[in-house]
């Protein structure tokens, strides 16, 4: 009588796991439309204009991969989204989405709004990429002309995925942009793209970032302001300094950097000390310049110290101007001295332009970069 | 094919299936009172009628040349027979000897055993079942005018197979010879490679028809008892008519009848099956049979290779390794593939996601059944091989290769990758012989469970497969041993082969009774 019973038992419960399945349901993959790249931009009639870039696969044995954009307005994002079946019969799979790119219009009035959609959808990804589109259409940039390629959204994905190299801009998913924009001691980053016309061609340029508060758009750096800005958050790995020298451009091979930030705060005064450490090579020179000569080689290192400091003193001027907090500190602050912290945040609100920031760098010049390459 | 006549040399053994009682009830039905008369003719009669429309015994009577009241008849049944023996070693003395007819006729029985017949093994007999059974089984029996009893020479010879190498189970280094159809030859095979009278071999006989011989060999002190004991208990109680192969034993005596993983084992290497015994285990040789079985077996045995054993034990861990993954491959791969392009495609790279999506451009069926299908035919493309003569077989293999790996995907009846994933797992299924019975099986009831659940019904197919391997167990052997704990000597020859000086063990509880495999290093 057990026995029956604790079968029976078991047997309910293994039945019990079939309706435990979630939503996932059986699907051919032909049946589906790939979906690799979304914009976003305000609708004429509706809420929204929702653009997507379709892979479109052809041929059996020679693959021959293409894509196509097309666009639809709807109410909400997923309004727009089911609205898609209607035109193309065969089901969006947004499982595959490498990028959103959201127009700054839309990104001025409120961004959490159009990332619900792709944060909480079960089909969509958490890690994909997003960007601001600035000065022109989203819609146009999934338009633009290719090179080199067949999909904008892979070219975008990999320009990106690309972003140490160049460090003028870094990359930002849907998750990661969503959870900064719950905290208010961040501000949050989105690289910008815009349209590069190219003879009579118009290709994709991902450079500068936008800087969001409140989840609006505040404003916009451009790419070298980008890279001191990730001078401050100990975010370069690689890329270039130009400093001139008499004249001449000297190129600097960025091989190694640590940016060290103390925080302090005394008597309701909060201080952030950041220590930048380069470590670079030279690259290209406009003329020759004698390397062996260590005078000239500390000369070049200190012009190229002046330059950085001047230049992040600058984008923390601009920052404080927006009220942004770019580059973390007041995280920092909070990280390191809960107690202090909150006693000044009960005081009022906490200011970034009350923050105090002491920069020091230090450049190194490790060699002459002739036998150093990338 | 060289034929050779196996002499009546060694046929002793066979004396003692003969006092294996009980098997033999059904003999009672033959018309005659059992016991012998004098009278030549009339004895004679007797087996005339026990034999009657069986024209392949012979009955041929002679008398001495010296003595005319010295009649003799011999029963025997042709092809059974070493006839040249006969002739030379009963007729000939018999008919050319000089010897006086004693008194008695009973003292003539004696005579003719003791001074006439050079034949080494001779008995005298008075009951008529065992004379009609030791004609059966191809021994001569002598019958005497005037006596009431016969004698009974052993004269057992009929055509066999020379050793050959097996067709299964092929080595690049290792012993080539392999068990034939004749239990002598496979016990002499045993005997060759354990030269110790620890050896043991026990006879009985299955088959209420048939008559089978069967053969329990052991190394006493190794072999647990309580494993001979249920081994014997589960032989007595075979009831069955005929013993055909050594498959009917196997599964007679299997512990989990129903469980499509095999829990006896079988070889047809005497090297695998000595090395089997050296760990504990005992074998089965069944006659007629050229696949000796082993008990316990368990699932580590499946991708334990003789050769492993011979080579280097680095490779033979890395080809362990190969066969350990691709017994998993081979049940696993198509039920993946299908679970994940059918329910899960956000895990595939979208690179390949594409290029599936453009294989399956135009294709009809859906991938679940198009996998099913293509699965089916390759069981059946292997399975219409293995019965074809080689060289229909060559056929068979480029309709196979042919029709069903390139045309039907040019003509869009199934896409590139589904042919792709049945040939992985084809071929991985063929790195572990033995276990292809239980993964044919398995392989098909995991894509069902894909096709209808994706990954997780895949994965409640692996957990119930895992929970049945963990519940079973062979002659009270787990069946998982040495596959589940990696403690020192237990993990030494399951996953990997560890080298043969620091193996000191035999394996737990098959090994129990004496575990020390070698001292050298186990002393230091």
């Amino acid at each position: 009588m057990m026995t029956i019973k604790k079968s029976i038992t078991v047997l309910l419960l293994i039945s019990m796991i079939f309706t435990l399945t979630s939503c996932w349901n059986y699907k051919e993959v032909n049946q589906l439309n790939i979906v690799v790249g979304a914009a976003i931009d305000k609708g004429e009639s509706n809420n929204y204009m929702l653009t997507v870039e379709l892979i479109h696969v052809k041929g059996n044995a020679d693959v021959n991969v293409s894509s196509e954009v097309m666009s639809i307005e709807g109410d909400t994002l997923l309004d727009a989204v089911r609205r898609f079946n209607s035109i193309t019969g065969k089901r969006a799979y947004w499982a595959h989405i490498r990028v959103v790119i959201v127009c700054e219009d839309i990104a001025s009035e409120d961004l959490s709004r159009v990332l619900g959609f792709f944060v909480e959808d079960a089909e969509t990804r958490s890690d994909v990429f997003i960007v601001i589109s600035r000065e022109c259409k989203a819609k146009d940039i999934l338009n633009a002309d290719l090179f080199m390629e067949n999909v904008v959204a892979e070219t975008i994905n990999r320009s990106l995925k690309n972003s140490k190299v160049l460090s003028e801009f870094q990359q930002a998913s849907t998750f990661s942009v969503s959870k900064e924009l719950k905290t208010n001691k961040k501000s949050v980053t989105i690289p910008t793209i815009s349209l590069l016309p190219m003879d009579d061609k118009k290709a994709t340029f991902i450079n500068g970032t936008a800087i969001f508060k409140d989840n609006k758009l505040t404003a916009f750096i451009d790419g070298s302001e980008t890279k001191t800005m990730l001078f401050l958050k100990n975010d370069i790995e690689s890329g270039v300094i130009v400093t001139k020298y008499n004249d001449r451009n000297i190129t600097l091979e960025i091989l190694d950097n640590t940016t060290r930030i103390k925080t302090r705060i005394d008597n309701d005064v909060m201080t952030v000390n950041v220590l930048v450490d380069t470590q670079a090579a030279i690259n290209e020179v406009e003329r020759d310049i004698d390397f062996s000569d260590i005078d000239i080689i500390k000369d070049i290192e200190k012009l190229s110290e002046i330059q950085l400091v001047e230049s992040m003193e600058g984008v923390i001027d601009k920052a404080k101007h927006y009220g942004t907090d770019i580059f973390g500190f007041t995280q920092k602050l909070y990280e390191n001295h809960p107690k202090k912290f909150r006693q000044i945040e009960n005081l009022g609100e906490v200011e970034f332009r009350n923050i105090n920031v002491d920069i020091s760098v230090k450049v190194r010049i490790l060699n002459s970069g002739e036998v150093s390459k990338l | 094919m060289v034929i050779i006549v196996e002499k009546n040399t060694k046929k002793h053994i066979f004396k003692k299936a003969k006092s294996f009682e009980g098997k033999t009830k059904d003999e009672k039905n033959t018309n005659n009172s059992g016991k012998l008369t004098k009278s030549l003719n009339r004895n004679i009669t007797i087996f005339q009628s026990s034999f009657s429309n069986d024209d392949t015994v012979i009955f041929r009577k002679f008398q001495n040349q010296y003595s005319d009241k010295i009649k003799c008849c011999i029963i025997i049944i042709e092809g059974m027979t070493d006839i040249e023996h006969i002739n030379r070693r009963v007729i000939e003395p018999l008919q050319n000897q000089v010897f006086q007819r004693p008194k008695s006729s009973v003292n003539l029985v004696d005579e003719v055993q003791n001074k006439v017949l050079p034949v080494n093994d001779v008995r005298q007999s008075t009951r008529l079942n065992e004379m009609i059974k030791a004609v059966c089984y191809g021994d001569t029996v002598l019958l005497l005018d005037g006596c009431d009893v016969a004698l009974i020479i052993s004269s057992r010879g009929w055509e066999s197979r020379p050793i050959s190498e097996p067709e299964s189970g092929k080595v690049v280094r290792g012993p080539r010879e392999g068990f034939t159809e004749s239990i002598i030859k496979n016990v002499s095979l045993i005997r060759r490679k354990i030269k110790n009278p620890n050896l043991k071999f026990k006879l009985m006989e299955l088959g209420k028809q048939t008559h089978t011989a069967i053969c329990i060999t052991y190394i006493e002190g190794i072999a647990l008892d309580s494993i001979l004991t249920e081994l014997e208990q589960r032989l007595n109680r075979i009831d069955i008519d005929g013993i055909l192969d050594s498959g009917y034993v196997q599964e007679l005596i299997q512990d989990e009848p129903l469980s499509p993983f095999p829990t006896v084992g079988s070889s047809e290497r005497p090297d695998v099956v000595v090395a089997k015994m050296l760990e504990g285990r005992v074998a089965i040789i069944v006659d007629g049979s050229p696949f000796v079985l082993t008990v316990p077996h368990i699932l580590v045995e499946s991708i334990q290779i003789n050769e492993d054993y011979y080579n280097h034990f680095l490779f033979g861990s890395f080809n362990r390794f190969l066969r350990a993954a691709s017994a998993i491959a081979t049940i696993s791969i198509p039920a993946v593939y299908l679970a994940i392009v059918t329910y899960h495609q956000e895990m595939i790279p979208t690179q390949l996601l594409i290029s599936i999506s453009a294989s399956l451009e135009g294709v009809p069926l859906p991938t679940s059944l198009s996998l099913i299908i293509m699965m089916l035919i390759f069981d059946i493309l292997r399975e219409a091989g293995t019965r074809m003569p080689t060289a229909i077989g060559q056929a068979v293999n480029i309709v196979g290769t042919l029709v069903l790996g390139q045309a039907a995907v040019d003509a869009h009846l199934v896409s590139s990758p589904v042919i792709i994933v049945t040939a992985i797992s084809g071929i991985t299924t063929f790195m572990h012989p033995t276990m292809i019975e239980s993964v044919v099986i398995l392989r098909l009831v995991l894509i069902i469970a894909a096709s209808f659940l994706g990954i997780y019904g895949y994965l409640i197919g692996v957990i119930l497969i895992l929970l049945h391997l963990l519940s079973i167990r062979s002659f009270g052997v787990p069946y998982m041993m040495g596959l589940t704990r990696l403690e020192e000597h237990d993990g030494q020859d399951s996953w990997i082969r560890a080298p043969w000086w620091s193996m000191t063990l035999r394996p737990k509880i098959i090994g129990a009774r004496n575990q020390i495999r070698q001292t050298s290093r186990h002393n230091r």
